[in-house]
């Protein structure tokens, strides 16, 4: 029996019925860290004996990049609900055999995922999941180490693409717009988080209607008169996130008045004395648009918000 | 109608017609895949699924009838062992009848 070697080399999605022919958009997860491949039963059927039958085969891959652009989001949004091909390649199984799942024609992969920009950077925790009748199954499993794998046009090897890495670089936290919630130098915590959430279909992909989003900012700008100022902010008035890209650019989340709710909390004890926001609420997939280029936090030339974009909420 | 082996023994289009290839070729353990007129695979199976049977250096394997070419891999050097178009006319090694 031959050495199977441990390790995902390459994990590209590309726009749904693309990847046999000519992939559209492929994206690849690039710089990222730990990804895995996992296959195992689904809905087993325990007997009177509890003797778990057979029944379905579940193919689940989770990997978090860390090259996460407007684009990216874009384009996770519209692949939502199987709209999406993929192709996972696992590290070579010999000096140049390898595995290749490709989850199309068929076997496209529900999405779910959880975006992320805070102090420790920016990344997009992908899942993708689907269950198959466990004889397809079986065929798809077994076709993996004959299965020639697509080539994506400007992305080699793993995706990795520095252009697209960035690292924390606070812009703004305003709310309303133009207002800034405060300094970030005196934060402890400043985040945005995204997350699909799901329902499952019958064969476990994902169904997702809504966005769940939350920002906070925690901070020692907390004396008395900022506590005040917090509170005397509207309920329910529009919010701008933004990040900082290289050069001009940044990537800007603007959410509409009526979006984001705020919760405050306010912190004195022997250690700390701090002020804390969270705005918090759901967007529907449909409720979320995108500009591109000047003006809008990307290049003149930039169409799909690699450079930087504009994400609208709620408008 | 479909097949009914092809839903244990092969992934493709599990409706239409199938119809039997035949393709010359020697022992082993090998993939086969065919694909329909605009390149897109449509049926996949393998020697490890018991999907075919080959006597007399023959393979014979129920594919669908929409399938226009195949190709067979071997499964051990993951090299191509055999491929082209599902047509008794064109390819003389290939014999193929409708069922």
């Amino acid at each position: 029996m031959p050495y199977a070697a441990a390790g995902l080399k390459q994990i590209v999605m590309c726009n749904k019925g693309t990847l046999a022919t000519t992939p559209v958009d492929p994206i690849a997860l690039g710089i990222r860290k730990d990804a895995v491949l996992t296959i195992n039963h689904f809905k087993q059927v325990e007997d009177y004996r509890k003797r778990k039958l057979r029944n379905m085969l579940n193919f689940k891959l989770e990997g978090e990049s860390m090259q996460p652009t407007v684009f990216t989001f874009k384009k996770l949004i519209d692949w939502l609900n199987g709209n999406v091909d993929l192709q996972v390649v696992t590290q070579n199984q010999s000096s140049s055999a390898k595995d290749v799942w490709k989850f199309n024609s068929g076997k496209e992969l529900g999405i779910d995922f959880d975006w992320t920009y805070n102090q420790d950077g920016r990344s997009c925790k992908i899942t993708f999941e689907r269950a198959f009748p466990y004889s397809d199954a079986v065929t798809f499993i077994d076709a993996a180490d004959s299965t020639t794998a697509v080539t994506f046009a400007g992305i080699t090897d793993d995706g990795t693409d520095l252009a697209l890495y960035r690292g924390a670089s606070p812009d703004k936290f305003e709310k309303p717009a133009a207002t800034s919630l405060g300094s970030s130098s005196l934060a402890t915590v400043r985040s945005m988080n995204i997350k699909t959430e799901n329902k499952k279909s019958i064969d476990n992909l994902s169904l997702v209607d809504n966005l769940m989003i939350t920002l906070e900012m925690t901070g020692r700008e907390a004396a008395i008169s900022d506590f005040v100022t917090r509170l005397n902010k509207g309920m329910l008035d529009g919010v701008v996130f933004q990040e900082k890209n290289s050069g001009a650019y940044y990537d800007k989340f603007d959410f509409n008045s009526l979006v984001l709710s705020q919760t405050d909390e306010f912190v004195i004890n022997d250690e700390e004395r701090t002020l804390k926001i969270v705005l918090e609420g759901r967007v529907p997939i449909y409720a979320v648009s995108f500009l591109y280029g000047t003006g809008n936090g990307g290049d003149a030339a930039d169409t799909k918000g690699t450079t930087g974009g504009t994400v609208k909420f709620g408008y | 109608m479909p097949h009914p082996k092809s839903l244990s023994k092969g992934e493709g289009l599990l409706k239409g017609d199938f119809m039997k290839l035949k393709i010359k070729i020697s022992k082993g353990n090998y993939a086969l895949r065919t694909f329909d007129k605009n390149g897109t695979q449509i049926y996949y199976t393998s020697s490890r699924l018991n999907g075919f049977t080959i006597d007399n250096d023959e393979l014979q394997c129920e594919v669908p009838d929409e399938s226009k070419t195949y190709e067979l891999k071997d499964l051990s050097t993951l090299k191509v062992a055999a491929s082209g178009e599902i047509n008794v006319h064109d390819k003389p090694k290939d014999l193929q009848t409708k069922r």
